[in-house]
C-alpha cells in the first residue's frame, strides 16, 4: 500500500517534470499549427519544411545547451476549429512554450486568446490580417501586417516628402479600406490632414468624376489604392482631365507588366511602396540550403517559418540552461529582437508583436521601376 | 540619397477651381451620357422589335471590343480596319444570336422569361468563352499611347470622347431618321405594334426581328470600341456597360429615342456630379433607387410609348 503510493507519487513527478521540459526529457520542444492538408496545404508545406531546416541546422551545430531541439507539427487544414484542436493537442501533450503558426489569418485569430491565456508564445509566418496586431502580447508574426505599409507610407509622405493635405483614392473592398484607414489615421496622427476620401468599386472603369471632384480640391496629392486595371486608368484619366497633383501609390500593382504596358508614359514619376525584397548573407544560405534540402527553391513563407523557428531557439538560448522554460520569457526575448538578419529579412517586432521589415520606395523612370529609398526595418 | 520634392502646379485659387470643375463635371457627363445612349439604343432596338429582354447586346458589345483588340494589337491591322473588322463581327454576333437563338424559340412560343434566360445563357458563354482565351486582366485598345486633349474654357476632353459625342450625335440623328422618315422604319413600327397584322400586310417579321438583331449588334459592337478606346475592356465589360444602358432606357420609355437621350444625360448627371454631394460608393444605389421611383411612377417610363404587347 504505502509503496504502490510511493510509485504514484513518483509517476506523477516524473510527468510534472517531462511536463515542464516538454517531450522527452532533455529535450526543447517547438509547436507547429499549419495547414498540411487541404486546400491551403500549399501555404502550409513550405513553412513546415521551412521550420524543420531550421530545426535540422541547429541540431547539426550542437542543439541548445548541449540539447536537442524538437519540432512537433499538428494540422490545422486552414479551419479555425482543427486549429484550435490542433492546438489542445500539442499543450496537452508536448506543452511547447511556443508555437510556429497558424498560417491562415481565421486560424490565428482563433488560436490566440487560448496562447494568450496559456502564456503560450505564438509566431505566425503567414497571417498579415491586421486584427492579429491586437490578439495579444503573446502572438508575434514574422510577416508584416497589412497594416504595416499604410503606416510607413502615411510617414514618409508626411515627414520625407513633407505633404499636408492629400486626397484618397481607394478601391472600395475589405484591402482597399484596410489600406485607407491605416494610411489616413497615421497622416491624420502626424499633423497631416486627408480631404478627401473617394472610394470606387472594383469594377469600376471610368473614375473621372473621382478625380475631377479631387481636382477642385485644396490638397497638394493624391495616395491611391488600387489594383492593376485600375492603376492604368487613374494614371491616365487623371492627365486627360489636367489634375495637375503627384500620384502616390499605396501597391505594388504599379510594377505589374500590364500597367507598363498600357500607361506608358502617363506611369512616368508615379511613386509607389512594396515590401523590401530581403537579401543579405543570411538569406543566400538559406535559399542554397533549402534548395539542398528539398530540391527547389524556397516557396512563400518557408523563410518566415525557418526564422520563426530560429527566433524562438535564440530565445531558449538565451535562458539558463538548468531553467524551465514557459513561454513568459521566450516572449520577453522577442519583444527585444531588433534588426535580426533572418532569411526572410532584417526582423524587429514592434509592441504588438508585429513585425517591422524594410519598405521599398520605387518610382517609374524612363518606364522602369528604380529604387528611391528603403525605409523602415 | 536625394529625396524628390512634390512637383509645384500652378494651380487656379479656389473659385476659380470651383468653376473648372463644374465645366469638367459636365464634359464628363456629356461624354458618359453619349455611351450610355448608344448602349440603350442597342437594347432597345432588340426590346422594341421582339418584346424581349435580350442581353445579346451585352455579348455583341464585349465581342467587337476584343476583335478590335486582336485584330489591331495582335495582327497589327491598323486601328480603322480592326474597327470596320469588329462592328462586322458584333453585328453578325447579333444576326447569329437571332438566327439561332431567338427564331427557334419564337417558333416553339417560348415566354419572354425562357428568352431572356436564353440570351443571358449566350451572354455569359461569350464572356466565359472570352475569359479563357484571352485572360481576365483589363487591356487597352491603345496600350501605352497617349491621346491629345482638347482644353475648352477649363473643361478636358480627349479626341476620343470628341470622337464618341460626334458618334453618337449621328446615330441619334441616324436612328431620327430611320425611324421617322424612312420605309425600314414603317416597316419596323408596323411589326413593333401589331406582328400578326404586318404579317397580313406581307411584311416578314423574322425578318425584321433579324435586321434588328444586327443593328442591335452593331451598336453593341460601337459601343464596345467606345469604351475600349476610352477606358479599357474586360471581359465582363458587356453586362456591366448594357446595365446601366437598360437603366437609361427604361427611365427614358422604350421606344422613344428622345426619352432615351434626356434619361442617358439625367443618369450621367446624377454619376457625374453625384460625387460632389456624396461619396462616390453611392452613387449606383441613386441611379437604381431612380429607376426604380420611376417605374413605380410611370411603368412605361417618362416618355415611352405604352406598349401593347402583354
Amino acid at each position: 500500500m504505502k509503496n504502490s503510493r510511493f510509485l504514484a507519487l513518483a509517476a506523477a513527478a516524473g510527468l510534472l517534470l517531462i511536463g515542464g521540459c516538454g517531450g522527452r526529457q532533455g529535450d526543447y520542444v517547438i509547436g507547429a499549427t499549419l495547414p498540411l492538408t487541404g486546400d491551403a496545404a500549399q501555404w502550409g508545406i513550405p513553412p513546415s519544411r521551412g521550420a524543420e531546416l531550421a530545426v535540422k541546422q541547429i541540431n547539426e551545430a550542437g542543439g541548445i545547451h548541449g540539447r536537442k531541439l524538437k519540432l512537433v507539427t499538428e494540422d490545422t487544414r486552414c479551419h479555425p476549429k482543427d486549429g484550435v484542436s490542433a492546438y489542445r493537442k500539442l499543450t496537452q501533450s508536448v506543452h511547447p512554450a511556443a508555437i510556429v503558426g497558424g498560417v491562415c489569418s481565421s486560424v490565428t485569430l482563433a488560436i490566440a486568446p487560448l496562447a494568450e491565456r496559456d502564456g503560450v508564445v505564438l509566431v505566425s509566418p503567414a497571417s498579415t490580417n491586421p486584427k492579429i496586431s491586437q490578439a495579444g502580447r503573446f502572438i508575434f508574426r514574422v510577416i508584416p501586417s497589412d497594416d504595416l505599409r499604410g503606416k510607413a507610407f502615411a510617414r514618409y509622405l508626411h515627414d520625407q516628402v513633407g505633404l499636408k493635405k492629400v486626397a484618397i483614392l481607394y478601391v472600395n473592398n475589405e484591402g482597399g479600406v484596410g489600406n485607407k484607414e491605416s494610411f489616413s489615421r497615421t497622416f491624420t496622427s502626424l499633423g497631416g490632414k486627408v480631404v478627401a476620401a473617394e472610394g470606387y468599386a472594383q469594377e469600376a472603369t471610368d473614375l473621372r468624376a473621382q478625380l475631377t471632384k479631387i481636382k477642385g480640391m485644396d490638397c497638394q496629392a493624391v495616395v491611391v489604392v488600387s489594383y492593376p486595371k485600375d492603376t492604368v486608368l487613374v494614371m491616365k484619366q487623371s492627365r486627360e482631365i489636367g489634375l495637375g497633383l503627384p500620384l502616390y501609390f499605396q501597391t505594388e500593382a504599379v510594377e505589374d507588366p500590364s500597367v507598363l504596358r498600357d500607361a506608358g508614359k502617363a506611369a512616368e514619376g508615379a511613386l509607389y511602396i512594396l515590401p523590401a525584397q530581403a537579401s543579405g548573407d543570411t538569406v543566400k544560405r538559406f535559399k542554397e540550403a533549402y534548395k539542398k534540402a528539398y530540391g527547389k527553391d524556397p516557396e512563400l513563407f518557408a523563410a518566415e517559418a525557418y526564422d520563426a523557428v530560429q527566433l524562438i531557439a535564440a530565445a531558449f538560448r538565451s535562458l539558463p540552461a538548468k531553467e524551465k522554460v514557459t513561454g513568459d520569457p521566450v516572449r520577453r526575448y522577442l519583444e527585444g529582437v531588433k534588426k535580426y538578419q533572418g532569411a526572410s529579412g532584417v526582423i524587429t517586432f514592434d509592441k504588438n508583436g508585429d513585425v517591422v521589415k524594410p519598405m521599398a520606395i520605387k518610382k517609374i523612370q524612363n518606364g522602369k521601376p528604380v529604387l528611391v529609398t528603403t525605409i523602415g526595418g | 540619397m536625394t529625396l524628390s520634392q512634390p512637383r509645384r502646379f500652378r494651380r487656379p485659387g479656389p473659385k476659380g477651381r470651383r468653376t473648372g470643375i463644374y465645366l469638367q463635371l459636365l464634359a464628363n457627363t456629356l461624354v458618359a451620357a453619349a455611351g450610355l445612349f448608344i448602349v440603350g439604343a442597342a437594347f432597345s432596338v432588340i426590346y422594341a422589335a421582339t418584346g424581349v429582354f435580350h442581353f445579346g447586346v451585352g455579348a455583341a458589345l464585349a465581342l467587337g471590343a476584343y476583335v478590335a483588340y486582336l485584330a489591331a494589337g495582335i495582327l497589327h491591322i491598323p486601328l480603322m480596319g480592326a474597327i470596320v473588322l469588329a462592328l462586322a463581327a458584333a453585328s453578325a454576333c447579333g444576326w447569329a444570336l437571332g438566327r439561332w437563338l431567338f427564331l427557334p424559340l419564337q417558333r416553339r412560343r417560348a415566354s419572354s422569361l425562357i428568352q431572356m434566360l436564353a440570351s443571358l445563357g449566350a451572354y455569359i458563354v461569350v464572356q466565359e468563352c472570352i475569359a479563357l482565351f484571352m485572360g481576365d486582366e483589363a487591356r487597352s485598345l491603345l496600350p501605352g499611347r497617349q491621346v491629345s486633349v482638347v482644353s475648352l474654357l477649363g473643361a478636358r476632353l480627349t479626341s476620343i470622347q470628341l470622337g464618341i459625342l460626334a458618334i453618337s450625335i449621328l446615330v441619334a440623328g441616324g436612328g431620327w431618321w430611320i425611324g421617322r422618315v424612312s420605309r425600314v422604319g414603317l416597316v419596323f413600327r408596323a411589326v413593333s405594334s401589331d406582328p400578326t397584322l404586318a404579317r397580313i400586310s406581307g411584311i416578314n417579321p423574322d425578318r425584321v426581328a433579324l435586321g434588328c438583331f444586327a443593328m442591335g449588334g452593331l451598336l453593341g459592337g460601337v459601343s464596345g470600341i467606345m469604351v475600349g478606346l476610352d477606358l479599357v475592356i474586360t471581359p465582363t465589360m458587356g453586362l456591366h456597360a448594357l446595365l446601366l444602358g437598360v437603366v437609361a432606357t427604361l427611365i427614358g420609355g422604350v421606344g422613344s429615342l428622345a426619352g432615351l437621350l434626356v434619361a442617358s444625360l439625367v443618369v450621367a448627371f446624377l454619376q457625374q456630379f453625384g460625387v460632389l454631394a456624396l461619396s462616390s460608393e453611392w452613387l449606383d444605389v441613386i441611379v437604381f433607387l431612380m429607376l426604380i421611383v420611376i417605374m413605380l411612377w410611370r411603368p412605361g417610363g417618362v416618355m415611352g410609348l405604352r406598349l401593347r404587347r402583354s
